[in-house]
């Protein structure tokens, strides 16, 4: 029986991996302190990954760990102890693009796992079997591969594929561009990217400038979204689905994540995806997905539709308000932390991994602390008292239900 | 001989015949190369690697290109029409190109964005002899892994691409524009919002490509690269005949001890080019807050 397909989430810290595993990722991947891109990132200590470790293995889920950067020689000190530390407590695989780590790793360790990251644009299958001789177990290919081309190198290849299927994209091939150290001297391939491929430029032929006053050249692309191409993947047995988002939030994870477990699972139940089932899942995700999105390179090559032009489109999502800390049955009073406002007389939809989207229309709140009656919960991170007729648990979520006009 | 140059015109290759620092010329194949100025058909191919072994130096044919799995079997096919085995090198950046040809040819890997720190190159040296270090660290990091690995080349001059897109972005942009666009030109730029820097775009089959507004250059740091040891390559894209002769005779003079430091560099900077020292004088941070500015 072939092995089901995984669904990889990102993870900035050890919050938000918990989150992504609670909400159905099969995996996470994270970063260290060393060797990982997204300096940005709040990165895990190897305290931090002991504790994700175990959480996982309870869970039976598991945990890579990023080594990608494209190091200097300085970047290099104490990778050895570092690789034997993630062995040692129980990390499943690094995903690295340095020779000299896979080679390190391959050496020095028995059970760490050895994925080739997606910075090596891994674009045929000739490539993967280069890759595979050296002991690599899993390659990421690159994001401009387009779905039929997946099942070309899927049909030639015998090492695991591992695709992205959500989150931002880069324009450039990975690891092939520079212009962020060119323009602002944050190093791409190291963690530093500054996006300068979303900032605006002139466009010149010659000292012709044909850009005109408000209108820019713009290179920036539309975010990924492949909840349609599912079953194609399962089908041609991908081994592994990739969210990218290690700067995400936990709302965020947790949307996206429950959607595409969601659209797994099914597949897996039923043998379809009915369009019902897709556009109601779409609707769920653009609840959390604060960019345009498109089908990237799925279909092959990008027209202008799979572009941003004239805008910057991050809008922040004022929808998520709060989460779940405690519930008691028996009282049916919910514990909330508030991570946005909202105030009495508004709807609010709960979900969570194990409840679908269910309704309350707000009618009294107490602050957990002073016990005082409260119109209104303005205070980040204000603990509230939320009579909740359902049941609810630790870590489901709350949005607001905007009214569109 | 360290010096590989990579050919602008044909005419070239009889020009420096009698040049003994010159080793290796590099060729373009229409397809197969990126930023090659000159980039030949498959019998003009043939007829240049013939002239050129006539003349007693060594041919590497460009072939850095990414190749996607529909894309491969059209670059096998090509190069198996030129007959790779009337080749000295044949320089590589996709491993599904090494994977075909390993055993028929020697290889040259060429990935300026990846070789950079002495392990690496080191790793890639034992499996593909041939390497050219990044062009992407600075001078004093280049000198590290020269002292760590030998027979390495160095790109000596020539202007780098900083960006590769698969997306058609200049072909794009005109389109959702309305704008007439000449795909032929090569003279579509780049400035970005609030910079002056020109940052030249060439757009072909293989995606979108962003230069580097000037030209990189080694000459001063020459005699601590270890020139008998390593291979010079210098790059002939985005100049004309003229100047691609001059940059070539003056590192030809210089080397040759007939004309001094100072005389060499005056001679390139008279050039009327954009000339500067690329990343080789780019120490790059990875927070804003590292930056560090001018007030």
């Amino acid at each position: 029986m072939l092995k089901k397909v995984e669904l990889l989430a990102p993870a900035g810290n050890l919050e938000k991996a918990k989150i992504a595993l609670i909400y159905g990722a099969d995996a996470v991947y994270v970063g260290g302190k060393q060797f990982s891109l997204r300096a940005r990132a709040s990165n895990f200590t190897i305290e931090n990954l002991k504790e994700l470790v175990l959480f996982a293995k309870k869970l039976n889920k598991k945990v890579y760990v990023t080594t990608n950067i494209i190091p200097h020689d300085e970047d290099l000190t104490g990778l050895e102890e570092y690789l034997l530390n993630l062995e040692q407590i129980g990390v499943n695989a690094i995903i690295t693009s340095s020779l000299h780590i896979i080679s390190t790793a391959k050496r020095i360790t028995k059970n760490l796992e050895v994925h080739l990251s997606t910075q090596m644009s891994s674009s045929n299958s000739q490539t993967l079997s280069f890759y595979q001789d050296l002991g690599v177990s899993r390659v990421v290919l690159a994001r401009e591969v387009s779905l039929k081309e997946m099942k070309e190198i899927s049909q030639k290849s015998n090492v695991e594929l591992e695709v992205f299927i959500h989150g931002g994209m880069c324009v450039s091939y990975s690891g092939k561009c520079v212009l962020s150290n060119h323009l602002s001297l944050r190093d791409a391939n190291r963690g530093g990217c500054a996006h300068s491929c979303r900032w605006n430029y002139h466009l010149y032929q010659g000292n012709r400038k044909l850009t005109k006053k408000h209108e820019f050249f713009n290179m920036g692309s539309k975010d990924l979204m492949a909840l349609r191409f599912i079953p194609d993947l399962i089908d041609m047995n991908i081994a592994s689905l990739k969210i990218e988002g290690r700067m995400k939030s936990s709302y965020y994870l947790a949307t996206i994540v429950r959607c595409y477990r969601k659209a797994i699972d099914l597949y897996y139940e039923k043998g379809n995806l009915t369009e019902e089932e897709i556009e109601k899942l779409i609707i769920e995700i653009n609840k959390a997905e604060n960019r345009q999105t498109s089908f990237g390179f799925y279909k092959g090559k990008t027209t202008i539709e799979q572009q941003l032009f004239d805008t910057r489109n991050e809008t922040p999502t004022k929808e998520y308000v709060g989460h779940i800390i405690d519930y008691n049955p028996e009282t049916k009073i919910a514990v909330v932390e508030q991570r946005n406002y909202f105030e009495i007389g508004d709807t609010l939809e709960f979900f969570g991994p194990n409840l679908e989207n269910t309704y309350l229309k707000l009618e009294k709140m107490r602050d957990k602390e002073t016990g005082e009656e409260l119109s209104v919960a303005r205070h980040p991170l204000q603990l509230i008292l939320i009579e909740v007729p359902f049941k609810v648990s630790k870590d489901d979520m709350i949005r607001l239900v905007l009214n569109k006009s | 001989m360290p010096l590989v140059i990579e050919l602008n015109k044909i005419s070239q290759i009889n020009k420096y015949k009698k040049e003994n620092l010159i080793e290796t010329f590099i060729i373009g194949i229409e397809h197969l190369s990126l930023d090659s100025k000159l980039k030949l058909t498959i019998e003009e191919a043939k007829e240049a690697i013939e002239l050129i072994h006539k003349n007693k130096k060594k041919v590497c044919i460009n072939c850095n290109r990414v190749f996607h799995e529909n894309e491969i079997q059209q670059a096998i096919e090509i190069l198996n029409n030129i007959n790779i085995n009337n080749i000295d090198y044949l320089m590589f950046s996709d491993f599904g190109i090494y994977q075909t040809f390993k055993n028929k040819v020697e290889m040259i890997y060429y990935a300026p964005t990846y070789l950079t720190n002495s392990k690496d190159v080191n790793e890639y040296q034992k499996i593909f002899k041939n390497v050219v270090i990044s062009n992407q660290i600075t001078v004093d990091e280049l000198k590290n892994i020269i002292q760590n690995n030998k027979n390495n080349y160095i790109d000596t001059f020539g202007r780098n691409a900083i960006f590769y897109s698969k997306r058609e972005i200049l072909t794009n942009y005109f389109l959702y524009r309305n704008q007439k666009y000449n795909p032929k030109s090569d003279n579509y730029y780049l400035i970005e919002e609030y910079r002056n820097e020109r940052y030249p775009i060439l757009e072909d089959e293989s995606g979108f490509h962003l230069y580097e507004y000037g030209f990189y250059y080694l000459l001063e740091e020459l005699n601590e690269l270890n020139i008998n040891e390593n291979k010079f390559i210098i790059h002939t894209n985005f100049l004309n005949k003229k100047e691609s002769e001059e940059i070539i005779n003056i590192y030809l003079s210089y080397l040759k001890e007939e004309k001094t430091l100072d005389k060499a560099l005056e001679l390139l900077f008279n050039l009327n080019l954009p000339i500067y020292k690329g990343a080789y004088d780019l120490k790059t941070v990875l927070l804003k807050s590292e930056v560090k500015t001018n007030a």
